[in-house]
């Protein structure tokens, strides 16, 4: 009886863990909407995403870092990521939300989904053609049918850039 | 590690530092008998809870120390700068010796050659007459030379002995390594039979006749680690009354058998007729009078134990729980006093809250003052250096150190040191002149460094200053101009001439040295200083000297603050840096016009105005209120939208995007989860200030 808990407890975890990590060359991805664009994230960059809360102005910061707001007792910084782009400003609506990547906020339209992407179907980018500077941009990939940019994490979330003071 | 061996590597460092700074100061000044006398202390009491330990080699090389020490201090010698450098380096050696036998390592070739040499440079020094006395084991001084001493110690262990880690085994070992125990008598008579024996007692105890040459006094220090845990009597076994005070001492039945069973007294003797009464009484005197010593000594240690040591990321621990309940209570007041509007009379609940933060406040001040610590002791660890370094570049300099018993957050102190001694070691290097020149320039030829530290306004102020050559100003300009950190034609004051030092890359030194000028570091300096919420200023006479002074909050978690509104955005300005609070009248506001400043009491305040300089909206109170904040001698009125409350706030950092910003120095998280950034009135006066010189341009 003991052996067959302890059987079934593995086969779970196995599971489980399946699901969560790469299955053979397919990484896993966050899709997600910001401005008129789908982009994509990979997972392993991403902590965690919340709703849109209150966040609190930093004077003096370029126009793009939006300031910090409060994640259990945590100071985040907050930076919005269409106009990071140039794309103008982030829309606050219901569907606004903020997701952690490397210790900072993003904040984005809406979040779609959360899937894998076979090797196969990731490209090296344009050199030109895409609406996105291309040193925000890591690779492309077709989903569903459609190309997006998989975005470059360290360059949209260089410190040193985004540390610069207003006017300077 | 085990606790004895903790409270010896303990005893060892405090021990070391003593040696130290008794042996640096007799590098600058006269050897007094003070210092020597400390210094041999400090390597007897090493010697003597080294040997406790079974530690061999620190025993044989402190020994050897030790006996050069005791000549120099029977006078028989002089003590020479070359001796005081040799001690220094023995000191370090001794250091080594101690961490490796605490680790449990073994010690390397190298380390063991060096031991050696030290050695060898010890004994030289010894005159050649001693050296026979050498061979012969430990003697130490004339009288003792022609006769060794016979002593008796009696030892009774108290009931928890051998909780305290502690063996037997190691006094004997001790004992035999410092001369030879002639007879040794356990004394086993109080052992119980087996059915009531407890096998964690030590019913057993020692009579023993000991030859060797220590003073009484040595002997007993021998013991000083266990003093608490023994019952001790030690005098000279020639004196055979004193057997006698011995057995009314002991009170044991059959101690008289036991002593004349191993011959340490002989029938005879003990035949001798009592003494008559008055005899009596005289020894009696004797014992309660040294009764009474033990009892002061005992009083004493005491009183030392009073003091506790604990591991400082304990404190650490309790700190961020403290911070975490300030946090927890400020959101428990926000909600007490959010009912308050309903209700017009204070609630008990309120009142409870309002207790509860008066508490909160005396345990966080008790935590807080548990993390002071005096600055002296890290001062005085400066003075070693600052006598090297003056020494390798040939200037003669005097080191005084005033202040040291300002008290000043462990981390604080901790953080700032290295800052410190890389500024002192600017004044020598480039601050002091050779004595020739400074003999030129009708100055006397010893260099003075003073280093002072004193409470001031809610901070602490670190001063150094050197009567040296000072900052040439020319000099740093043209350097400056150079480097392009400012352009040609810019006017600058002489302050702002001076700040420049502080700038990357930026020495004015001719030559690099090993020591300094390679204009890596004073902007680092600055850096350290300022994170520690610091600041950090230079004035400087050229020809006559330079004086640095450091700003530096007392704690570095906690700061009371004041709650202030502008435009949608909380702010907590620091209570330590704010004069007062006052509303700005329609009147003013008129009188001011354009200009940026108002009228306060005659005297002309310059006013900044928040939401302008951080972009705020426009808020909906048409209420100004004018905060007037000072930082050392300037004060500047802040212009905000609404004056909230009184705030006791955790810091936090903002993290690393922010790090350029200056002005503001974190954030705190309020009762109701919203972030207030907390002003850093230093800096945002500053920053004010160079805004102002350049519309002077």
């Amino acid at each position: 009886m003991i052996s067959d808990i302890d059987e079934f407890d593995f086969d779970f975890d196995f599971d489980e863990d399946d699901s969560l990590f790469v299955i053979g060359d397919a990484q896993q991805y966050l899709f997600f909407q910001s401005g008129v664009n789908t982009y994509a994230l990979d997972v392993s960059h991403v902590s965690e995403m919340i709703e849109y809360q209150a966040v609190t102005k930093v004077p003096m910061m370029l126009p793009y870092v939006k300031g910090v707001t409060n994640i259990r007792g945590t100071i985040v910084t907050v930076i919005d990521l269409l106009e990071r782009f140039g794309h103008g400003s982030t829309v606050i609506g219901p569907k606004t939300s903020l997701v952690i990547v490397n210790g900072i906020a993003l904040i984005i339209d809406e979040v779609h989904d959360v899937c894998s992407i076979i090797e196969e179907n990731i490209k090296e980018p344009l050199d030109f053609g895409f609406k996105l500077e291309p040193r925000f941009i890591k690779n492309m990939a077709k989903y569903q049918e459609s190309h997006i940019a998989i975005l470059n994490c360290s360059e949209i979330l260089n410190i040193s850039e985004i540390a610069q003071l207003k006017g300077k | 590690m085990n606790e004895e061996l903790e409270i010896f590597l303990e005893d060892c460092d405090d021990q070391l530092q003593m040696m130290e700074n008794a042996l640096v100061e007799m590098q600058s000044a006269e050897a007094t008998e003070e210092n020597i006398g400390a210094i041999f202390r400090a390597v007897h009491t090493i010697k003597g809870s080294a040997g406790m330990f079974g530690f061999e080699d620190i025993v044989t090389f402190t020994h050897t120390c030790e006996n050069l020490f005791d000549v120099i201090r029977q006078g028989e010698l002089k003590i020479n700068s070359e001796m005081v450098s040799l001690f220094l380096l023995c000191k370090d050696y001794i250091e080594k010796l101690i961490d490796s036998a605490v680790n449990d390592e073994e010690l390397s070739e190298e380390e063991n050659q060096l031991g050696k040499e030290l050695i060898e440079a010890l004994l030289s020094f010894i005159p050649s007459e001693e050296i026979p006395k050498k061979k012969s084991i430990l003697l130490k001084d004339e009288e003792e030379k022609s006769l060794k001493n016979r002593w008796h110690i009696s030892i009774r262990f108290n009931k928890d002995f051998f909780t305290t880690g502690m063996s037997i085994h190691s006094i004997f070992n001790f004992l035999n390594s410092m001369g030879t125990v002639l007879i040794n008598a356990p004394i086993i008579y109080k052992i119980p039979l087996l059915e009531d024996l407890n096998p964690i007692f030590p019913y057993i105890g020692f009579e023993i006749l000991y030859e060797g040459t220590q003073s009484q006094e040595a002997l007993e220090d021998v013991f000083e680690f266990i003093q608490e845990d023994v019952s001790l009597v030690i005098f000279e076994a020639k004196n055979l009354e004193e057997y006698d005070l011995l057995l009314q001492i002991r009170d044991e039945e059959l101690l008289q058998e036991e002593l004349l069973r191993y011959s340490f007294i002989t029938p005879k003797v003990t035949q001798v007729d009592t003494p008559e009464p008055l005899k009596i009484q005289e020894k009696e005197n004797t014992i309660r009078n040294k009764e009474l010593k033990s009892d002061v000594s005992k009083q004493s240690s005491k009183k030392s134990s009073a003091s506790l040591r604990v591991d400082s990321q304990k404190i650490d621990i309790l700190i961020n729980y403290m911070s975490e309940i300030v946090i927890a209570n400020s959101k428990i007041l926000a909600l007490v006093s959010s009912d308050d509007e309903e209700e017009e009379e204070e609630s008990e609940l309120q009142e409870a809250a309002q207790n509860m933060k008066q508490l909160l406040e005396y345990v966080r001040d008790g935590i807080m003052d548990i993390r002071m610590v005096q600055v002296g002791d890290s001062f005085n660890k400066f003075r070693r250096i600052v006598n090297d370094t003056s020494k390798k570049i040939g200037k003669d300099v005097e080191f005084v150190i005033s202040g040291e018993e300002t008290e000043l957050d462990k981390t604080v102190i901790e953080r700032v040191s290295d800052p410190l001694l890389h500024m002192l070691r600017n004044s020598i290097d480039h601050g002091i002149e050779l004595p020739k020149e400074r003999e030129k320039n009708g100055k006397s030829p010893r260099g003075r460094v003073d280093l002072r530290a004193y409470p001031d306004a809610g901070s602490i102020v670190i001063e150094i200053e050197d009567d040296g050559k000072g900052l040439d100003k020319e000099k740093i300009l043209s350097k400056a101009v150079s480097n392009g950190l400012v352009s040609e034609n810019a006017n600058l004051s002489d302050e702002e001439i001076y700040k420049l030092i502080f700038a990357a890359g930026l020495s004015t030194a001719d030559k690099v040295s090993d020591i300094s000028g390679r204009g890596v570091g004073m902007d680092v300096v600055k850096r350290n200083i300022e994170d520690l919420r610091g600041s950090i200023d230079i004035e400087s006479v050229l020809g006559q000297g330079s004086k640095i002074t450091i700003r530096l909050p007392l704690t570095l978690a906690i700061i009371d603050g004041f709650l202030v509104q502008v435009g949608t955005t909380k702010y907590i300005i620091p209570l330590e840096n704010i004069k007062e609070c006052i509303e700005l009248t329609e009147t003013q506001e008129l009188e001011m016009g354009e200009n940026e400043f108002i009228n306060l009491r005659g005297e002309m305040l310059p006013l900044l105005d928040i939401r302008e300089l951080l972009q705020e909206d426009g808020s909906l109170t048409s209420r100004k209120n004018i905060v007037i904040v000072y930082f050392g001698n300037r004060s500047v009125g802040l212009l905000v939208d609404e004056l909230l409350d009184e705030y006791q706030t955790v810091i936090k950092s903002l993290g690393s995007v922010f790090h350029n910003l200056s002005g503001i120095s974190g954030g705190s998280i309020l009762g109701s989860g919203e972030i207030a950034l907390i002003f850093d009135i230093p800096r945002l006066i500053e920053m004010e200030k160079l805004k102002g010189s350049v519309m002077d341009d």
